[in-house]
């Protein structure tokens, strides 16, 4: 079965290309949310595989969504046009694809990603 | 002529004398012999030598016949006087002309000559040329006033510290007043920021090491104050033996130079951010463009309109500070390549203040309504019209922007199959980049597109 990949990000163009690659990478889309707190609220009902996180949300940092997403097991990336730099300490082991990525780059990333860990916690 | 010449208190009187007057005629001070009214009975060769004349012109003239200013003569009358009354030696300066050498600083003392029954025989006086220490004197003061200045005018606190660093020293300047004097080194760097301590030390101990100049950027500790930065500076100050006497050093508050690194590392952060989403938009514009277009030839000019479109906004968002863009202004602009219809349009709405990126979702979307109105909708026919309206409904925050587009007057329309990007664009990116609902509806008469968005409540101008 597709994994299903839960897309944070503001920009709708940006949902749209990848509304359209992630089915021809052999992924599903389950949910998108272009805010920290319409992620949040998404996350209550979805329970993706992977997810795809913009570091910047109009202006506001996604760690709040990065938190519950490494709380929940559900392994992820961050896009953003930002550097390394950028990120805390603590999400030092979470891979970052630079914007703009192009397709290769993100297949690999999916691809990198390791399987959903069960916290057993849920 | 072989016998050696016997001790001086042990010769004659002449001999005596003559020994006497050749000392007095090769010294280079001036020295001279008042009788007591004021007459020379004595000069040496120096003193002839500043007057210009001959000792036969001089002998038993007072300094008033020997065209002394009246008032210098009265000068050295009144001290003459005081010396026969006091018989005790005065000094003085004076400045007085050369007969070679020009204007002359003169150092000079009287004293009294006393004959054996203890009254004063004569004024005898030695005068010193000290013209050149005066000025060198002066030249130090000068510079010194100079240097005192310079501290002063500077914002750097300036300070010496012992070689060794234990003690330091506050000269002056005016930026960080809070160095008591003669502090121990040990002082300052307890108030070093801990953060910067081991850094600053190993700076100094680098420093006292090699004998080369010092210099360090650290926060300190000021009373009244959050961490303030400093940039210090120190050099070593040789003495002539070659080794260090003590060292001389400035201290500069950059507290605020720092904040505005930070701001500017901040700026250029943000900066790389928005052009490298500007350039996943791009990207993103040019696939799906190509994604709807089989041909090349067709895609160039859509994704050369969206993109001009997209830089429009930009420079209206630049212009206003990416603090947000007027609803009437992105209207103007998304729909500036269907201009020549102006006449067609019919738009109304009050002024609106949208955020930067809300402003770029509708002005995409308004160009994608746009370019299906001249292609495929009302504009596309001679009697075509577009409707455009928009209102802040009067209720309970949050406020919302409800805007509707209508098209009337064009050939009937028919739904397309399957979304192109212009429609998904309008259903799906708007209504995900507004956070509000989008309709469209191909209506038989004419395109209908209904959006609803929240808008942050300072987003309004009245």
């Amino acid at each position: 079965m597709n994994r299903r990949v839960f897309i944070v990000e503001d920009e709708s163009l940006l949902v749209m290309v990848l509304e359209d690659m992630l089915p021809e990478l052999g992924y599903e889309v389950a949910a998108s949310a272009a805010s920290v707190s319409s992620a949040l609220h998404a996350l209550g009902s979805e329970d993706p595989d992977l997810a795809i996180l913009d570091v910047n949300l109009a202006g506001s940092r996604s760690f709040p969504v990065a938190d519950v997403l490494v709380e929940r097991g559900i392994p992820f990336l961050f896009a953003s046009g930002y550097g390394e730099s950028i990120l805390p300490e603590r999400y030092a082991h979470i891979p970052l694809v630079a914007k703009p990525y192009g397709r290769p780059e993100l297949e690999a990333a999916l691809a990198a990603l390791p399987p959903r860990a069960r916290t057993g916690t849920s | 002529m072989d016998t050696p010449l016997k001790p001086l208190a042990e010769l004659a009187e002449g001999a005596k004398l003559r020994l006497y007057e050749a000392i007095l005629q090769a010294v280079p001070d001036l020295v001279y012999v008042f009788d007591r009214e004021h007459r020379f009975i004595y000069a040496n060769q120096a003193l002839l030598d500043m007057w210009g004349l001959e000792w036969s012109q001089a002998c038993g003239r007072t300094l008033l016949e020997l065209g002394y200013e009246p008032w210098h003569a009265a000068m050295h009358d009144e001290e003459i006087e005081r010396v026969i009354a006091t018989r005790a030696p005065i000094r003085n300066d004076v400045p007085f002309h050369h007969s070679t050498l020009g204007w002359r600083i003169y150092d000079y003392i009287f004293i009294p000559v006393l004959g054996p029954d203890g009254t004063v025989e004569a004024v005898s006086g030695t005068t010193r040329d000290v013209t050149d220490r005066k000025r060198q004197e002066e030249a130090l003061r000068r510079s010194e006033q100079r240097l005192g200045a310079m501290v002063d005018a500077s914002s750097d606190v300036i300070y010496r510290l012992s070689p060794d660093w234990r003690q330091v020293e506050v000269l002056g300047g005016r930026a960080v007043s809070d160095l008591p004097r003669g502090a121990a080194m040990e002082w300052s760097r307890q108030r070093i920021h801990p953060n910067d301590r081991e850094r600053v030390l190993s700076a100094i101990d680098q420093a006292r090491e090699t004998l080369t100049p010092y210099q360090s950027q650290h926060r300190v500790a000021l009373r009244g104050r959050e961490w303030t930065w400093i940039e210090s500076r120190a050099v070593p100050v040789r003495d002539d033996g070659g080794g260090v006497s003590e060292w001389f050093g400035s201290a500069t508050d950059i507290t605020e130079r720092m904040r505005h690194e930070e701001h500017l590392r901040l700026l250029v952060d943000e900066l790389n951010h928005r052009v490298k989403n500007t350039l996943a938009v791009v990207q993103a514009i040019v696939a799906q463009s190509l994604r709807a277009c089989r041909e090349m030839d067709h895609a160039m000019p859509v994704i050369e309109a969206r993109l001009r479109t997209l830089a429009v906004t930009h420079d209206v968002l630049t212009r206003e500070k990416w603090t947000g863009a007027e609803v009437g202004e992105i209207v103007r602009l998304a729909m500036g390549h269907c201009m020549d219809e102006g006449r067609r349009f019919d738009v109304e709405g009050p002024r609106v203040q949208l955020d930067p990126r809300r402003a770029i979702a509708l002005s995409m979307a308004l160009h994608e309504l746009c370019t299906n109105a001249l292609k495929h909708g009302a504009l596309s026919a001679p009697d075509g019209r577009v409707r455009l309206r928009w209102t802040v409904p009067q209720q309970a925050p949050p406020k919302r922007l409800v805007l509707d587009w209508v098209e009337s007057g064009g050939p009937p329309v028919r739904a397309p199959a399957h979304g192109g990007f212009g429609t998904r664009l309008l259903q799906r990116g708007l209504q995900h980049d507004l956070g509000g609902s989008v309709r469209l509806d191909f209506l038989p008469h004419g395109v209908h597109c209904h959006i609803d968005a929240p808008l942050p409540a300072f987003e309004e101008v009245a």
